[in-house]
């Protein structure tokens, strides 16, 4: 195998037997011993969570695993980490692994951070003597300063995460898995990461395997991304065609019709439930998932309340997002300010914006349904496309940059 | 740094004991036996004197119950020495047998999020029992002193006796953490096994009141119980009362059995841990 080769899976496969979990005390076990000497059948299911994954991932390198919960990335992880053992197939591995651990997994809360730091590192295989010799570097990263001699459990979680993550990256090794913790912390620190991780794969050439679902993030960081679908590998390609897909997949089936969400998936208190929200065409009514930049736009939210007087003090209020989560405005019959009256049990009701300021790019509407303040249903987010046109209406300059963001109206003028 | 490399083959299956790569994680052991002790008395008042509060206590107890009341024949030794010897090594091996027992299942938020030799886990209980053990030796130091009793040559075979409680205790330690991986049934044994075990080892009674009216079949099934033999090993090699018994030879092969088995088990089991706690 080439020297260029930091891990070589080959034909994994894991399966999980469902029910299994049941045969949990020794009662169940010899009934299921009996039953199987009795001709009985197995009530066991397989389940396989990885089907047949091959991949090659070069030293130096640093590689995004995207798609959606359940797909197997977990597990993908797992194998590689070493924590489960694959059913078929088989993984070479050249280099140490360290993988950052989920905050809190290698902590004590009564602990200090230092004590915490010898503890988490001695658990990712770090002999003491290498712990001490990093020690100050460790610190350094996670600027906890002070408060190193303080229980971990006063700490913040963005503080947490800062000392796990230093704790990971400082520990050197050749190749770093990261599953989706980045998620807490404030944005100074997780751009700090990110760099510290691109830092280690370019300059050091040492491999990162990165599991996250923030787009953003896989586009800024993987060389490579694969796209995993069902427990198998979908797709492999560059970070720009693999989060393009991936949206497009989650996205599509989200615009357009009305949807029936299960209600053990949805959130809030179920006075009111919202059954759609979509863009529609001004002048044709129709639904429609591409607006302008600067027209006038009009969203439709279908919704359908238990009584009428659960929709005493009702109100929805949608964010608008990037993929990256990033607010950007917020439409709501509160900000709005003026009463609704004779508001039927179900229905549909309309937001009206007069001129759309978000400048290109997609974007997407998180809607609640909101009774008295309290929470009452939290919709899919439904994506939106801005195509970039004349905001300011001076059929001049189109306004231009790359990062998504929000146009004002404004003026100037001289003392 | 020098090339790691790692094969993990879903066909290859591991039945020896993986102890080198037990030893690679020497330094978890160490820090898991650490923040157990750190952590064991955190935000109490007494803190560390529970340690020395906790075997007096007992000793009290026991002190009048079979010193002054049952009056037990402990051949010329003052009662609180001639208990607190028994008490040492069999505190030592109920606390390891039902901390390493339960120490998996505590752990399993570690197993499941990170590779590293699992046997480290119960392995560090050991380590951290051995803290609790010395405060017994340093009340057996005063005892000695406050009686004025000498100790006797035999002193020299103390460390082979509590190596032995270690393997023991360990031996029954990691087959129930093994076994509770998937019988969560073996978590409820490990109290039997303590409150029995109390009685049947010689810990407040000399075991010569049984040699005198027990069968030698009865003497056998006694000392199948391997806290027997090392208990009364403890007492021969600190106070030199007595003879030690052949029988103490059963107690020690009982105890390497254990041990042995269980280290073999417990790699059987080892790769499939994450997937089934």
């Amino acid at each position: 195998m080439s020297e260029k080769i930091s891990i070589q899976i080959k034909g994994i496969s894991k399966r999980y037997k469902i029910g299994a979990a049941k045969a949990d005390s020794l009662k169940d076990t010899i009934s299921s011993g009996a039953q199987m000497v009795l001709g009985g059948k197995n009530k066991t299911e397989d389940f396989w969570a990885l089907k047949d994954i091959s991949i090659d991932v070069p030293k130096g390198k640093v590689l995004g695993i995207i798609g959606k919960n359940g797909a197997g990335k977990s597990t993908l992880l797992k194998i590689l980490s070493r924590i489960t053992k694959p059913t078929k197939g088989t993984v070479e591995i050249n280099g140490r692994v360290s993988s950052l651990l989920e905050v809190g997994t290698g902590f004590h809360p009564e602990l200090t951070g230092r004590e915490n730091i010898f503890l988490n590192a001695t658990i990712l295989g770090m002999s003491r003597k290498e712990v001490k010799d990093k020690f100050d570097a460790i610190v350094d990263f996670a600027g906890i300063g002070k408060f190193i001699d303080t229980p971990v459990k006063h700490y913040s979680s963005g503080m947490y995460v800062r000392l796990a993550f230093s704790v990971a990256a400082n520990l050197e090794p050749e190749i770093l898995i990261i599953d989706e913790v980045l998620a807490v912390g404030d944005a100074d620190f997780q751009r700090k990461c990110l760099g510290k991780m691109s830092e280690v794969s370019q300059n050091e050439g040492r491999t990162v395997i990165f599991v996250s679902h923030n787009m953003g993030a896989i586009k800024d960081l993987c060389d490579e991304v694969i796209y995993i679908k069902g427990g198998e590998v979908d797709a492999v390609g560059t970070a720009e065609e693999m989060t393009n897909k991936y949206l497009e997949d989650n996205l599509r089936k989200y615009t357009d019709t009305e949807i029936e969400i299960p209600e053990n998936e949805r959130a809030g208190n179920g006075k009111v439930r919202i059954k759609s929200v979509r863009f529609i065409s001004p002048e044709t009514k129709l639904p429609i998932d591409t607006v302008f930049c600067g027209q006038e736009g009009l969203i439709e939210i279908s919704y359908k309340a238990n009584s009428p007087e659960d929709l005493n003090g009702f109100d929805i209020r949608m964010n608008v997002v990037d993929s990256n989560k990033q607010f950007h405005s917020q439409f709501s019959i509160e900000l709005w300010g003026k009463q609704m009256d004779q508001i039927p049990t179900q229905g549909k009701i309309y937001c009206k914006i007069p001129k759309i300021p978000f400048s290109h790019g997609e974007f997407y509407l998180v809607a609640n349904a909101l009774v008295n303040r309290e929470l009452a249903d939290n919709f899919v987010p439904s994506r939106f496309t801005v195509v970039q046109a004349d905001f300011f209406g001076n059929g001049g300059r189109k306004p231009s940059g790359s990062p998504q963001g929000v146009y004002v109206d404004h003026e100037w003028y001289l003392a | 740094m020098k090339e790691h490399k790692v094969i993990i083959d879903a066909n290859k299956k591991g039945y020896l004991p993986n102890l080198k790569e037990v030893f690679r994680y020497k330094d978890l052991l160490y820090t898991l036996a650490y923040r157990d002790f750190r952590v064991r008395y955190a935000q109490t008042f007494l803190g560390f004197l529970w340690s020395f509060a906790k075997p007096l206590a007992t000793l009290g107890v026991l002190f009048i119950i079979f010193g002054k009341a049952v009056k037990v024949d402990t051949q010329g030794v003052p009662y609180p020495l001639f208990a607190i010897c028994g008490m040492s090594a069999w505190t030592y091996f109920s606390f390891v047998m039902t901390q390493a027992g339960s120490s998996l299942i505590f752990s399993q938020n570690m197993l499941k999020k990170i590779y590293f030799p699992r046997l480290v886990i119960p392995l560090s209980k050991a380590l951290l029992g051995l803290v609790d053990f010395a405060i017994v030796l340093l009340i057996i130091v005063g005892l000695l002193l406050y009686f004025q009793y000498t100790p006797s040559i035999n002193l020299a075979y103390l460390p082979l006796f509590v190596l032995l409680a270690v393997v023991s205790a360990l031996g029954i330690g990691i087959w129930i953490s093994a076994l509770s991986i998937r019988y969560r049934d073996f978590q409820q044994i490990t109290p039997f096994l303590v409150q029995f075990g109390f009685f049947i080892t010689p810990i407040a009674y000399s075991s010569t009141a049984l040699t005198n009216n027990l069968s030698s079949a009865g003497m056998l099934l006694y000392y199948l119980n391997p806290a027997a033999g090392i208990v009364e090993g403890f007492r021969w090699s600190i106070l030199g009362v007595g003879e030690l018994s052949d029988a103490v030879w059963i107690s020690i092969s009982v105890s390497l059995l254990l041990f042995v088995t269980s280290l073999f088990y417990f790699r059987k089991v080892e790769e499939t841990m994450a997937d089934i706690i």
